[in-house]
């Protein structure tokens, strides 16, 4: 990825280390994914269903990743919420609201919700296991972003999150004890991964102490089988067939007991309302679809 | 280092791509919005946006093909003949933008009461605050009114008179006090760039050539430049829907006899030929808006100046010939009000005789209805007249135009504090519903009023004439026409 950073913009590789302040780690992370992975929450059936090209994954007006675009009007204010106590709706905390925070996308897939999250001021590194995904996510941040500083800010790395915890535990360079974060971001994966308690436990440990771990997903209902994953996939044709396995879904309750297992606290739920025909996502009391869950590290 | 060298080599594959695509629009300054027309839209959502504090990096030009230099208006110069009347919506939208206390500072008349009535019926509506239910003047009274005194409101203000010119360099005062806002004067644009609209993916931005033979990249294009826009128009926007009235209208600044009561009300007839209306601009003077045939409309320009205030002092006083059946209908409805509800039958107040004409203050303009079916597409977003025109029969234009920077704003907003790229066709169909939702009740209703207005055909009139009865009675149907005039959006 550091690539780009060459090629896009006038940086000398020797400030490419001061620049990128998480590089051991990506350097631990690289070695890393040479390995073959063991004990994996990676389900990689479920990773090739996102193989989409750079205009299917950037595609805001039609097609599979439409609806996670425009998610990114609720899911965001949730996520700035999460992190700083407010949705800032009317925007007067002025352009980087999430300026200092670090934020760490799980399953990031073509960099929807990174760039987003990068454009208000954090820094957020992006990972995603399928390289396709990344590349996209990579190649879209050095097209469209004129300013330098927001490439500086996001990165992403084609890796499992084991990948992540194995190389922050393995400490090669004396600074690397903090690359926890201030907020854990799993959006639309946990209805992807193969064992949802170990995917949670592995989300908290890249959490700092007092961190945030947010999760969006698919509550598993009735409803929710017949719109989320019927009517989405067979008769709106907004996702493409076999995208969900309606089995994986996980309820808010469920989902409440998971975190509490592995040491953290759930703060809140909301639910979240999509209109197929408009595009457009609201807050709601129901949770019985497509929910949002902020859990705090203790 | 070298390890770092090793990594690097690793994605060789992306090289090729950036390269063959950065190179093509790196040199275009990027601005995150332009607005074409420095109209009063085009001034009050720069202003918008240069105000809100998530959109302070946001870097903003403004087209204007125009040379001239913003209009400088003082307070005890001559009115201009070109005014609106802006709904308490559009004077709080004014007040939070901090932009009413420079209008206020040149001159705006508060009008309280608008009276309207028929020439060919003896029906009539009177407004005034009175009319507002309890819980829309609660809003009002608090909203508008709180800080009544320094920023020089009326408590009981229906809406106010102010010249567009006022309006207009008020806005570019402001707009001038925003850092991130550049404007460039005496350009328009040449042509705009389809091929972004097909390949969002190497040409993610809208890039046009302007007349100045620079280039310049946007992530949304707004266009304010008004009924025969060119952003539209370029842009490849279907056709709007339109028509003309065959009606021009006259406008020009008259002086009254100076009455016994205050010059408060706005006063509208509706003539066979269109409406004549009286606006207060002061104690003394009144501004003229009347609508009529074209050739009507030519002999009022030609005529001398006494001949044209005895013309004015005929449409508003004349007796017109009243129909035998239209008035026996209306004197049942009359009676049958007066016994469901007695009091609620209003009498008729007189509008102030015409004394003279200030200067060359005459002026005319043809009047049509158009619409345009879309007002955004991928990148672009139309507002005020270049989306739709109205007949200024209730001078509702600018505060429609106003509504439209109101709602795209809203949407930016929503856009920037999720990080979002302005120029996304979600949001901005957003914009599309909500503002033609609120739009066109309100423009069908204008249109409907005009047409049912402008016949003498005995139905018709009487049809108006016992509509305006049974508004004047009915408090639920005035409420929804006050409600429009007093909307906050």
């Amino acid at each position: 990825m550091a690539t780009y950073d060459v090629t896009a913009s006038p940086i000398k590789i020797n400030d490419v280390t001061k620049i990128m302040g998480k590089i051991s780690l990506f350097r631990k992370i690289n070695i890393l994914s040479f390995l073959r992975r063991l004990n994996s929450t990676v389900d990689s059936t479920e990773t090739e269903k996102f193989s989409l090209s750079l205009k299917e994954w950037w595609d805001d007006r039609k097609g599979p990743a439409a609806a996670l675009h425009s998610m990114n009007t609720v899911r965001v204010p949730l996520i700035k919420e999460a992190l700083i106590g407010t949705r800032d709706e009317a925007g007067e905390l002025g352009p980087h609201p999430l300026k200092g925070f670090s934020i760490l996308d799980v399953g990031c897939g073509g960099g929807i919700l990174c760039e987003s999250l990068g454009e208000l001021g954090s820094d957020v590194l992006g990972i995603d296991p399928n390289p396709v995904a990344i590349n996209v996510a990579t190649t879209h941040l050095m097209l469209t972003k004129n300013s330098s500083d927001i490439k500086d800010r996001v990165k992403y790395q084609s890796c499992s999150l084991e990948d992540l915890i194995k190389a922050d535990s393995e400490p090669i360079d004396t600074d690397s004890s903090s690359e926890d974060f201030d907020c854990v971001v799993a959006s639309e994966v946990l209805e992807h991964v193969a064992d949802v308690d170990m995917f949670v436990h592995q989300l908290s440990q890249m959490a700092k102490p007092g961190g945030s771990v947010v999760f969006s997903t698919i509550n598993r209902t009735i409803p929710s089988l017949f719109l989320a994953k019927m009517a989405a996939e067979y008769i709106f044709n907004i996702l493409p067939r076999g995208t969900h396995d309606w089995n994986k879904f996980v309820t808010p309750e469920e989902l409440d007991e998971i975190v509490k297992r592995h040491s953290m606290s759930t703060v809140s739920v909301i639910g979240l309302g999509y209109n197929p025909l408009t595009n457009v996502w609201n807050y709601q009391s129901d949770t019985n679809m497509n929910y949002f869950l902020h859990a705090i590290k203790q | 280092m070298a390890s770092l060298m090793k990594l690097l080599q690793k994605q060789p594959h992306s090289f090729s791509l950036l390269s063959s695509t950065m190179r093509s629009y790196s040199n275009e300054p990027l601005y995150d919005l332009v607005i074409v027309g420095g109209g009063m839209v085009g001034q009050a959502l720069a202003v918008c946006v240069g105000q809100t504090p998530a959109m302070s990096n946001a870097r903003v030009l403004l087209l204007e093909s125009s040379t001239e230099a913003p209009p400088t208006t003082s307070p005890n110069q001559h009115y201009s003949n070109r005014v609106c009347a802006l709904s308490l919506g559009s004077v709080h939208f004014f007040k939070s933008y901090g932009v009413w206390p420079l209008i206020t500072s040149i001159r705006a008349k508060p009008f309280k009461k608008i009276h309207v009535w028929d020439a060919c019926s003896p029906s009539s509506i009177g407004f005034s605050v009175d009319d507002l239910s309890d819980s829309l003047y609660s809003i009002s009274s608090e909203q508008y009114t709180g800080q009544s005194h320094e920023e020089g409101l009326s408590h009981d203000a229906l809406g106010y008179i102010v010249e567009n010119d006022v309006i207009l360099q008020a806005l570019s005062n402001k707009v001038n006090e925003e850092s991130n806002i550049e404007i460039k004067r005496g350009v328009t644009l040449k042509s705009i760039d389809h091929t972004q609209m097909k390949d969002s993916i190497n040409n993610p931005w809208l890039s046009l050539p302007l007349s100045d033979g620079t280039c310049i990249s946007m992530k949304l294009l707004v266009g304010a430049d008004g009924v025969k826009s060119r952003v539209r128009k370029l842009g490849g926007f279907q056709d709007p829907v339109n028509w003309n009235y065959d009606q021009s209208a006259v406008v020009a600044t008259l002086d009254i006899e100076e009455g016994m009561s205050e010059n408060t009300v706005a006063w509208q007839r509706f003539l066979p030929d269109g409406p004549i209306a009286l606006l207060p601009l002061t104690d003394d003077k009144c501004s003229l808006v009347w609508s009529t045939v074209p050739s009507h409309a030519e002999q009022l320009m030609k005529m001398s100046p006494e001949d044209f205030v005895a013309s004015v002092n005929t449409a508003l006083f004349a007796e017109f010939p009243q129909d035998q059946l239209v008035s026996s209908a209306n004197e049942v409805l009359r009676n049958a009000i007066s016994i469901v509800s007695p009091g609620s039958v209003s009498v008729r107040q007189l509008p102030p005789t015409i004394k003279d004409i200030e200067g060359e203050s005459r002026g005319m303009f043809p009047l049509g209805f158009s619409h345009s079916p879309h007002y955004v597409k991928q990148r672009i977003a139309l507002i005020g007249d270049a989306a739709h025109r109205v007949h200024p029969l209730a001078g509702l234009g600018v505060n429609i135009g106003l509504g439209d920077v109101i709602y795209l704003h809203e949407e930016l907003l929503k856009t920037s504090t999720a990080g979002g790229d302005w120029g996304n066709i979600t949001s901005l169909l957003s914009y599309e519903r909500e503002s033609q939702r609120l739009n066109m009740p309100i423009m069908a209703a204008i249109d409907g009023l005009q047409r049912l207005f402008s016949t003498s055909l005995t139905p018709f009139v009487a049809l108006r004439s016992l509509g305006l009865q049974l508004t004047a009675a009915a408090q639920p149907i005035k409420d929804i026409i006050v409600n429009y005039a007093q909307r906050k959006y």
